[in-house]
């Protein structure tokens, strides 16, 4: 207590200052040469390094992205229209960094870690937002789910932690719903949250944001925001800073996840940058080291072995088609980059199923080894199912003769289609979904009297959830479930005929 | 011709800033030619700029020298 005395603290106050030594500070200085389109060239300014903040005229910030001989070319950060030709620009020895720390959580910031939500934002941490990736001795296989809430994905394309799965369709076609649909059903499973808008609309970014806080997602979640009337640079640098938000409770062994919506803009901003930094257009104009931008931010999630924490970082990317085309050059990089991708089609969203997954092209390549043991039991036939339904159902448009066997296939391939459309929002627990999908392998609702699928469904759930919450909660907790659940699943399952 | 830039804060008297011309002259050496900018930012005191690099003798620079030396230890 004596130490908190008004004497000992100007004491301690005075010594300080006193062994403080006055000295000129000394900085080299380069001066604009050329500002236009975001990009400045400055002349003279030995040593910077690669991705270093400089600091030009008016206090606005740039980042190096190109070291020549006589000056540097960099990007601008910020609008800044008072630059002009002859002012000076001076190192400051750091590259971008972002604040890091729990305190992000609930928060709303640019790349660069400023708040958007205002409100102030203090913190102790920084991390660079270029990283290296974790190294091979330091991860272990990917073992733990990550269950979206989404009944076709977990049952067929199961994602585990530390996985990437990309998300990739048209236009308008549910990715960035299933993107926060997994997010809204990580409430109270410990993992910490990020999105990551780069170049999205600020009207589409705030409703997202409002969707995650009537939800309580923000409760666990931080969002990264580089929306499109930002500069290429910031649109360049947000998925690197969600990622770097991210590692820093990765690091601490927890588990995260990310989504980046969409690196298809992430890869114009990048285009943009480098014509404008007058670097050789490769393909499609992009730049040779288009691939590198993704894979050195994809290969950044991971899961870290047991004696470095154990930590996760599961990475969504969301890739945008033109006309359904996944060979083009920035989907075929991206692709070859994940752990598999969860492909969307146009036609299947216009027809009502949704969410709409192509379970032919899509594939998770991590599978059942982080599928929980309920849902692997429950799951193993499905793809096969529905491959089969497909290939008759074009046969029965025309009207074709079939036997008993096809008929049933038919139906139940139906039926089964139209228990994975799921509305938005709505998220299956592990439980709800095996007992599902149990109902559906035992045929219960292929039934003819069976006309209302979701109905019939709803109440089975209902039926257990008032009856048997024992059972579910049991499910939910250890991911399996033996013979005398069975009984209870097919006891319950005895309401839809009576209420059909 | 190198050309010298000394920004002074608005309290430097034009006493001082000949005073600082000179010295320079004598520590650069060869031809020089001086231009004065005034900046009320720098507080008090002022910087040189001169060859690429800058020799900031600025109060405001030595205040933030002096908040990091009060924040370290």
């Amino acid at each position: 207590m004596d130490d908190f005395r008004v004497e000992n603290i100007s004491a301690f106050l005075q010594r300080r200052v006193s062994s403080f030594v006055t000295s000129p500070v000394v900085y080299d200085y380069g001066t604009v040469s050329r500002i236009g389109d975001g990009v400045v060239r400055v002349d003279d300014l030995p040593g910077r390094c690669y991705g270093e903040l400089l600091k030009l005229g008016d206090g606005a910030f740039g980042m190096t992205l190109d070291l020549e001989e006589n000056g540097v070319g960099a990007v601008l950060l910020d609008k800044s229209e008072n630059i002009t030709a002859g002012d000076r620009v001076t190192g400051t020895g750091k590259v971008c960094d972002i604040p890091v720390g729990e305190k992000l959580i609930g928060r709303v910031i640019d790349p660069i870690g400023r708040p958007l939500d205002r409100r102030p934002l203090e913190v102790d941490e920084y991390y660079p937002v270029e990283r290296p990736a974790p190294k091979l001795i330091k991860r272990q296989s990917v073992k733990k789910p990550l269950q979206t809430g989404i009944m076709a994905i977990d049952s067929m394309i199961p994602i585990g932690r530390g996985q990437r799965e990309l998300i990739i369709g048209d236009r308008q076609t549910g990715k960035t719903s299933i993107a926060i649909d997994t997010v809204l059903n990580q409430k109270g499973k410990d993992v910490i949250c990020v999105y990551c808008a780069i170049g999205q609309k600020a009207s589409t970014v705030a409703g997202v944001i409002q969707e995650l806080r009537e939800s309580g997602a923000m409760d666990y979640s931080v969002v990264v925001a580089a929306t499109a009337s930002d500069s290429p640079a910031m649109q360049y640098l947000a998925p690197y800073a969600a990622c770097t938000v991210c590692e820093y409770f990765m690091e601490k062994g927890m588990d995260t996840l990310v989504i980046y919506d969409d690196l298809s803009k992430h890869a114009v901003a990048y285009r943009t940058m480098s014509l404008l930094l007058h670097r050789s257009p490769g393909r499609e104009a992009y730049p040779g080291d288009i691939f590198y931008l993704h894979s050195r931010l994809l290969e950044r999630a991971a899961s870290l072995s047991d004696s470095l924490g154990g930590g996760t970082m599961t990475a969504l990317p969301i890739i945008e088609t033109t006309g359904g085309n996944i060979s083009a050059y920035i989907p075929t990089n991206v692709i070859s980059i994940t752990d598999g991708q969860i492909y969307l089609e146009s036609e299947l969203f216009h027809s009502g199923i949704r969410p709409a997954v192509n379970i032919g092209l899509s594939v998770s390549r991590v599978g059942r080894a982080a599928q929980p043991s309920a849902m692997r039991k429950v799951s193993s036939s499905l793809r096969i199912d529905l491959a089969q339904y497909r290939e008759m159902s074009v046969f029965a448009r025309f009207g074709s003769d079939f036997d008993e066997s096809v008929k049933k296939m038919l139906v139940h391939g139906e039926k089964l289609t139209e228990l994975f459309v799921q509305p938005k929002g709505r998220c299956y627990a592990l439980s709800d979904e095996t007992a599902l999908l149990f109902a559906a392998r035992k045929n219960i609702f292929d039934g003819e009297d069976v006309v209302d699928v979701h109905g019939a469904a709803d109440a089975y759930l209902s039926e257990l959830h008032e009856n048997s919450a024992d059972v579910m909660e049991k499910i939910d907790r250890s991911g399996d479930f033996d013979e005398e659940d069975e009984k209870v699943f097919l006891k319950a399952a005895e309401v839809i005929n009576k209420k059909s | 011709m190198k050309k010298v830039v000394i920004t002074c804060s608005e309290s430097v008297s034009d006493k001082t800033y000949e005073h600082i011309c000179r010295r320079f002259g004598e520590r650069c050496g060869g031809e020089l030619s001086f231009e004065k900018k005034v900046s009320k930012e720098l507080v008090g005191g002022f910087t040189v700029a001169v060859d690429g690099r800058i020799y900031d003798m600025s109060i405001k620079t030595q205040m933030e020298m002096l908040k990091k030396h009060m924040n370290e230890g």
